[in-house]
């Protein structure tokens, strides 16, 4: 990956498709190293001798389809970032693609609109850590789901006729479905798309057919994944004290709830696929009394802050909800400023895990001389929310 | 005494009998007012028994027509899904060839961007060849070629689009949609019908969005605009254009949607049963007499709104349609007759969470 372009890889079977889209990508050459196949095989014998960033194929081919392609891909390249451009919208093709393409664009899709998804997508890429953590994330389907959670929608699924409110609920007590819910109403797996970062209108608008479809099939976590339940009772309580603060200062408290509600989903993450690993990352945080984040840039020269990030960068959630993401990494620089989505959540990350007794802190704490006056009632809410998940973990 | 008893011993003339024949005329009174009391409860239970029998008629005649509407449903949700997937199947079709009609014209549009600054230069060098007002012509008209050709590409691209909306129609499917947006497709599916009969005024207001089915309210929608439509050419007969007018609005927990003409407007003898199933006031060919019937059971029935009209013969008629924002437990459709043969597919809520 030593090119100074991201390369991304067109495959449909239709020639004037890729002409038109290699006329189309002439604009953005200095920014694009576009190539162009017209079946699945000829593009896994190109990726066998060359590399790219991205692939962007069709779905419907002769010989290998789309779905066998990008299968293929996320199983011998998990690295690279993948999206459908197709024509066709099949539900229960859809509901496979959900967990194996990262992206779904529609035909017919504006260049500019296909330059800026995988410009989100990518750009992260150069400066993340270990490309070994960075295909982990890339190659992931789905991800894990709370198992009693799992059985509640399930249970809520089966009830005629569906109800979208309960689902709704359901999907706010996990993150692992939030960042779902987000990719696929953000993205034309099921009818066009809309980017939604409130999280029960993205419920409602996906409707109660295609969420079956998607989420329908999702795994459970272990029962053994205690310190992932923790971190899903910190996102809650953080997602709680972010929507105080966004009600405060007049920042949207619908994408404050999602930005809170996804902060811990990298590590999350990193703690069910990196196992040992992490629990040793884990261990030496404690004993120097660092944060998980700063042993995680030593060790993988990323931390899970840039993983959730880089995920939703990858899934096209919301660019406010990821550059809110990234910033809650050490690397990036200190804003403290609750009247902009980076710096609240930093804000009620802190105060939470101030108000949590566990000595394990994950985000590096922050000066309480730094926050503005409002802040003391701000962390009431933290302690009472602290408290809540205690009482009810 | 009894009056027959009475009757026949006048007959007999014997107004007085004697004395001892009293035990006799008693027991004969008593045979005949038996006799009459048994009749009376034979009768009454033939009474009874006939009215049972016109009630359970009743019923089943009612079970009946039923089962005879939703069989029609069914035949016509069938009947727009094979439509729909054929519909969704061109959409396919197209869409390949606007994604690179699209990316075609934006290259040459671009491309031209960059060459036109060298034509002009050598325009204004060299004067053999081409005459100049040709070649300022050339370059006039060919990025405004190219402009009118994405905007055609454009709006291909939206009707196929609205084709793939209108066409989407799931069984059971509930989402929150755009009602608005949705009329919009309605309206560019039912636009060539439209277009010669009437001039189409949208008037949308600002809308939360609704939990519903919307294949099956697109559906509604489009009988009420070629109702519409009908309405106005019958009353102006091609001599003019008619109006239709589209309205929307939110009130509190509902939205409402109404169709107006100003077309023939419905007779007073018609305007009890245009709900009805298969009833009709236009010839044969025209219509089914199901698109009403089958947009009252979409509305009331299965989203638990209203459907509803104002008319004024000669001077048209307003339809509307009031939704409620969220399907809640009380509007599901629970049939009247729980216990009857077409309500056992779907049994409701209600009644089994109460069941001990």
């Amino acid at each position: 990956m030593s090119a100074s372009v991201p390369r991304v890889l067109f495959v449909d079977d239709e020639p004037r498709v890729l002409s038109g889209l290699k006329m189309g990508f002439w604009r953005f050459r200095d920014e694009w190293e576009a190539e162009f196949e017209d079946s699945g095989a000829k593009a896994l014998e190109r990726l066998a001798t060359e590399s790219f960033d991205a692939i962007v194929s069709d779905m419907r081919m002769p010989g290998m389809d789309g779905e066998a392609l990008l299968r293929r891909v996320q199983k011998e390249y998990p690295d690279m970032v993948r999206v459908v451009l197709s024509g066709q919208t099949d539900r229960d093709v859809a509901a496979r693609m959900v967990h194996i393409a990262h992206q779904f664009l529609a035909k017919p899709c504006d260049v500019t609109v296909i330059c800026e998804r995988l410009r989100q997508a990518v750009s992260p890429r150069p400066e993340f850590g270990h490309p070994s953590v960075r295909a982990l994330v890339s190659g992931l389907g789905q991800l894990q789901v709370i198992a009693s959670v799992k059985d509640s929608l399930a249970a809520a699924f089966e009830r005629e006729p569906v109800a979208l409110d309960p689902v709704a609920e359901l999907v706010l007590q996990d993150s692992a479905l939030c960042a779902k819910v987000l990719q696929i109403a953000g993205s034309a797996f099921f009818g066009p798309p809309r980017q939604l970062g409130a999280l029960s209108a993205a419920v409602r608008a996906l409707g109660t057919d295609s969420l079956r479809a998607a989420l329908g099939s999702a795994e459970s976590l272990p029962a053994s994944a205690a310190e992932q339940l923790r971190l899903q009772a910190m996102a809650s309580a953080i997602a709680a004290v972010s929507h105080c603060i966004a009600v405060d200062v007049g920042v949207d408290p619908s994408l404050a709830l999602a930005a809170g509600l996804l902060s811990t989903l990298g590590a999350r993450i990193l703690c069910t696929y990196l196992g040992d690993r992490h629990v040793e990352v884990r261990q030496q945080a404690l004993q120097r009394g660092a944060s998980v984040q700063a042993v995680e840039l030593e060790r993988f020269g990323t931390t899970h802050s840039e993983v959730g990030a880089y995920l939703a960068g990858l899934w096209g959630l919301d660019a406010v909800l990821v550059t809110a993401l990234a910033a809650q990494s050490p690397r990036r620089s200190e804003d403290l400023d609750p009247g902009r989505l980076p710096g609240l959540l930093r804000v009620a990350c802190a105060l939470v895990e101030d108000a949590s007794d566990a000595p394990l802190r994950y985000f590096s704490p922050v000066d309480a001389g730094a926050l503005p006056p409002a802040s003391q009632e701000w962390r009431a809410i933290a302690e009472s929310a602290a408290a809540a998940s205690r009482r009810d973990p | 005494v009894h009056k027959l008893l009475e009757r026949q011993l006048k007959k007999l003339g014997l107004e007085a009998t004697p004395p001892r024949f009293d035990k006799f005329v008693d027991a004969v009174d008593a045979a005949y007012q038996q006799a009459d009391r048994d009749r009376q409860m034979v009768e009454r239970s033939l009474e009874l028994a006939s009215s049972e029998l016109f009630e359970r008629n009743q019923q089943l005649r009612e079970d009946i027509e039923r089962r005879k509407r939703l069989e029609i449903e069914l035949a016509q949700a069938e009947k727009l899904r094979a439509v729909g997937q054929l519909a969704s199947g061109i959409a396919h079709e197209l869409n390949t060839p606007i994604q690179y009609v699209g990316d075609n014209t934006s290259f040459l549009k671009h491309a031209f961007g960059v060459l036109l600054p060298l034509i002009q230069q050598t325009i204004a060098q060299s004067n053999g060849g081409v005459p100049r007002k040709d070649l300022d012509f050339l370059c006039a008209q060919i990025p405004e070629a190219i402009e009118a050709t994405l905007e055609g590409c454009n709006r291909v691209a939206e009707i196929v689009g609205a084709m793939k909306m209108f066409a989407h129609s799931d069984r059971n499917e509930h989402a929150a949609a755009d009602i608005n947006r949705a009329l919009t497709a309605t309206l560019a599916v039912a636009r060539n019908h439209l277009k010669y009969v009437a001039e189409v005024t949208l008037d949308l207001g600002q809308l939360p969005d609704v939990e519903c089915n919307i294949g099956e309210l697109n559906q509604v929608f489009l009988n009420l605009l070629v109702n519409a439509g009908d309405a106005v050419q019958d009353k102006h007969q091609g001599a003019a254009l008619g109006r239709v007018c589209v309205t929307t609005r939110h009130d509190g927990e509902r939205v409402v949607i109404e169709v107006s003409d100003d077309g023939c407007g419905i007779p007073e003898a018609a305007r009890g049963h245009i709900f009805e199933p298969f009833f009709t006031t236009k010839e044969v060919g025209r219509g089914s007499g199901q698109g009403l019937a089958i947009s009252r059971s979409i509305v009331v029935d299965k989203h638990g709104g209203a459907l509803s009209f104002v008319t004024t013969l000669g001077q048209g008629t307003t339809f509307r349609i009031e939704l409620p924002l969220k399907r809640s437990s009380t509007s599901l459709p629970v049939p009247a007759a729980a216990a009857g043969p077409v309500a056992t597919r779907r049994p409701p809520e209600r009644v089994s969470l109460e069941a001990p």
